[in-house]
């Protein structure tokens, strides 16, 4: 599910998408609070003019009924005792009938209620006048005449009650439209409501649906360094700041990992300055009497007439001394680390250098060498001494090991290692006897030879000289049916680690 | 000049050495003086006694590294010296640049005495008229 909602909203960036879905919260919320000020305002409006005009009429028409009944009876009541005080009632409330008839003119609003007002201030004022006719008759004690008008006069006065009821009627109706329409904009509010909040709702769950599921966990996931099961799932500016935080990390391991690299090169570097300090005093120290040894056999050998077995154990003994002074040159020229003068050269200028170089001793070898080359090594930053040296020894070896020769097949690429970049790699392989397992931890280690005549220390050196190139020198593959080294060597665009 | 007037300075720790050079080239009638260190070197070359070469391996105790042959070649710049030494174990020096020649000490004393000759002409032309005396020995 989550896939596929990340997937169809791929279209847009993350940015696009928070501030679509924070607008449309935005504005769902601004369209709730609007309405909801707008029926406030309504509904006061409403009540306002209910309370000013509606209401007021009613009162008015109730006022008007009220003081037409009070009028009522008190023209019956004079004409039985004649009493002046019913006739004082009987204009006072008139009076407050008419006052309030001025009171509901101005109230109304309505035509209906201005035609009803006007047939009541008319039936009225003819009431008031035959009233005031059937009075007469009753003070001049003509009551017979007296009684008949009255009883004329009070078909009128029902009629004007009948349209004050009438009035007060249509003020009620009013009174009920408004609650009506008070009742539809609570209606129309109530549903907005409804659409609305929902709305804001789920606007509000998706944000943080988006802030959780595409920012939060994501950089809760990356601050616990969980990159590897990341990247599927991101996409857009999390996407992209995963991919620089993968980056990142692998920049910092490529660097710890070249860091800890050059620190063990010159930790190693150390120890060989060290060592070779101490070798260097210990061999001049052993050559200087061998050399006098030697020198005295010189002149022996100048002075002394020998048979054949003196001369043989006189040639012994030289040839011991040689083996000797062999042993410490080697043994110097491992411990004083090489001064490296690099050059931009390609390998396979090196590789074609060397077997020039050796043609003569791999032909009395017997070995036949064969060169797997598709294209010329790129450049490299190298010493082509130092390295002729190295893939000397690594020839030299192969062919001391294959004792009735054999083939040796040299094979150039190039390719990309992590961490250390482009790489040239020369793969030196033989179809000799291979090393035995129990040695092959061992090649590398100075001193260290399966040769009756080796110095042990051809490998250690060729060891080290990739390593002060920035590369290094691997035994790939030992078999019954031959063994195989690789050389590796930094291109020159990523040689940063050469050292001198 | 005849080389029985020729006096050459050999400086060398190792004395069996010392003693086998200073045999080698009285045998070719040089006169010859040793010393073990800087000190009887200085001592032997403000002496009295002119010497016209100097043979001095820089395996002294004062070594290359301590001043030995500047010393030599900035106070002595009219005699001619001799590096007689293990020349890759030589590291770089200016005052390498200042040697008559250098010479690689090995099993062969001849390479030596030659070069020896060689430099004796250069500097005392009519020192050493010809080899021939040299020749025999070789």
């Amino acid at each position: 599910m989550v896939d596929k909602t990340l997937s169809s909203s791929r279209g847009f960036s993350l940015r696009a998408k928070l501030l679509s879905l924070l607008i449309g919260l935005v504005v769902a919320t601004l369209a709730v609070a609007g309405m909801t000020l707008w029926y406030v305002y309504a509904t006061q409006d409403i009540f306002q003019h209910m309370e000013k005009s509606d209401i007021s009429a009613l009162l008015s028409a109730q006022g008007l009924e009220k003081e037409l009944m009070a009028q009522q009876g008190l023209t019956t009541y004079y004409s039985l005792d004649h009493n002046e005080q019913w006739l004082v009632r009987l204009d006072k409330h008139n009076k407050q009938f008419e006052a309030l008839l001025s009171k509901a003119r101005d109230t109304n609003y309505l035509d209906e209620g201005r035609t009803i007002l006007n047939s009541i201030d008319s039936d009225y004022l003819r009431y008031i006048h035959s009233r005031n006719e059937v009075v007469d008759l009753y003070k001049k004690n003509l009551n017979k005449e007296g009684v008949k008008l009255h009883r004329q006069i009070r078909t009128r006065f029902q009629s004007i009650y009948d349209l004050c009821e009438q009035y007060k009627q249509l003020h009620q109706k009013r009174i009920r439209l408004a609650a009506v329409n008070y009742k539809e904009q609570a209606k129309v509010l109530t549903v907005l409501s409804l659409v609305a909040v929902p709305l804001s709702a789920l606007l509000a769950v998706w944000i943080g649906f988006i802030l959780i599921k595409r920012i939060l966990d994501p950089i809760y996931r990356l601050s616990r360094l969980e990159e590897k099961e990341m990247p599927d799932l991101l996409s857009g500016e999390m996407g992209a700041l995963s991919e620089r935080m993968q980056t990142l990390i692998d920049d910092v391991e490529n660097a710890y990992d070249m860091l800890q690299h050059s620190r063990d090169q010159v930790e190693q570097s150390e120890k060989m300055a060290t060592v070779g300090k101490l070798a260097a005093g210990m061999a001049h120290s052993i050559r200087n009497p061998l050399t006098s040894v030697k020198m005295r056999l010189f002149s022996l050998e100048r002075s002394l007439d020998l048979d054949i077995i003196q001369k043989e154990d006189f040639d012994v003994i030289s040839e011991e001394i040689r083996h000797l002074d062999t042993i410490i040159r080697n043994f110097l020229e491992f411990s004083r680390p090489p001064k490296l003068r690099p050059q931009v050269v390609s390998p396979s200028e090196l590789v074609d250098s060397t077997l020039n170089l050796l043609s003569h001793r791999l032909e009395s070898c017997g070995v036949v060498v064969t060169v797997c080359r598709k294209e010329k090594l790129p450049i490299v930053n190298a010493d082509p001494e130092q390295f002729k040296e190295a893939l000397m020894n690594l020839i030299l070896n192969s062919c001391e090991s294959m004792v009735d020769g054999g083939k040796i097949s040299i094979t150039e690429d190039s390719m990309t290692i992590a961490p250390y970049g482009k790489m040239a790699t020369i793969t030196v392989a033989d179809n000799g006897p291979g090393i035995p397992a129990s040695f092959k931890d061992d090649i590398f280690k100075p001193f260290y030879s399966t040769k009756e005549e080796g110095t042990g220390l051809g490998l250690s050196i060729s060891n080290r000289i990739m390593i002060e190139h920035g590369g290094w020198l691997h035994l790939k593959d030992s078999e019954s049916q031959g063994t195989s080294f690789v050389m590796a060597l930094p291109l020159k665009e990523a040689s940063t680690w050469l050292r001198s | 000049m005849q080389r029985t007037e020729v006096r050459i300075l050999i400086v060398e720790r190792n004395r069996r050495m010392r003693d086998f050079l200073r045999r080698e080239f009285s045998r070719r009638n040089f006169i010859v003086e040793d010393a073990g260190n800087g000190n009887e070197l200085f001592s032997k070359l403000d002496s009295d006694t002119p010497t016209h070469l100097v043979v001095l391996a820089v395996n002294t105790p004062e070594g290359l590294d301590g001043g030995l042959l500047q010393q030599l070649v900035t106070n002595y710049p009219n005699i001619p010296v001799i590096l007689h030494s293990y020349l890759e174990e030589l590291s770089e020096d200016p005052f390498l640049q200042k040697v008559a020649a250098m010479v690689e000490k090995s099993g062969n004393p001849e390479n030596l005495t030659r070069m020896v000759s060689v430099v004796l002409k250069r500097y005392y032309p009519d020192l050493i008229e010809d080899d021939e005396s040299e020749n025999s020995y070789v």
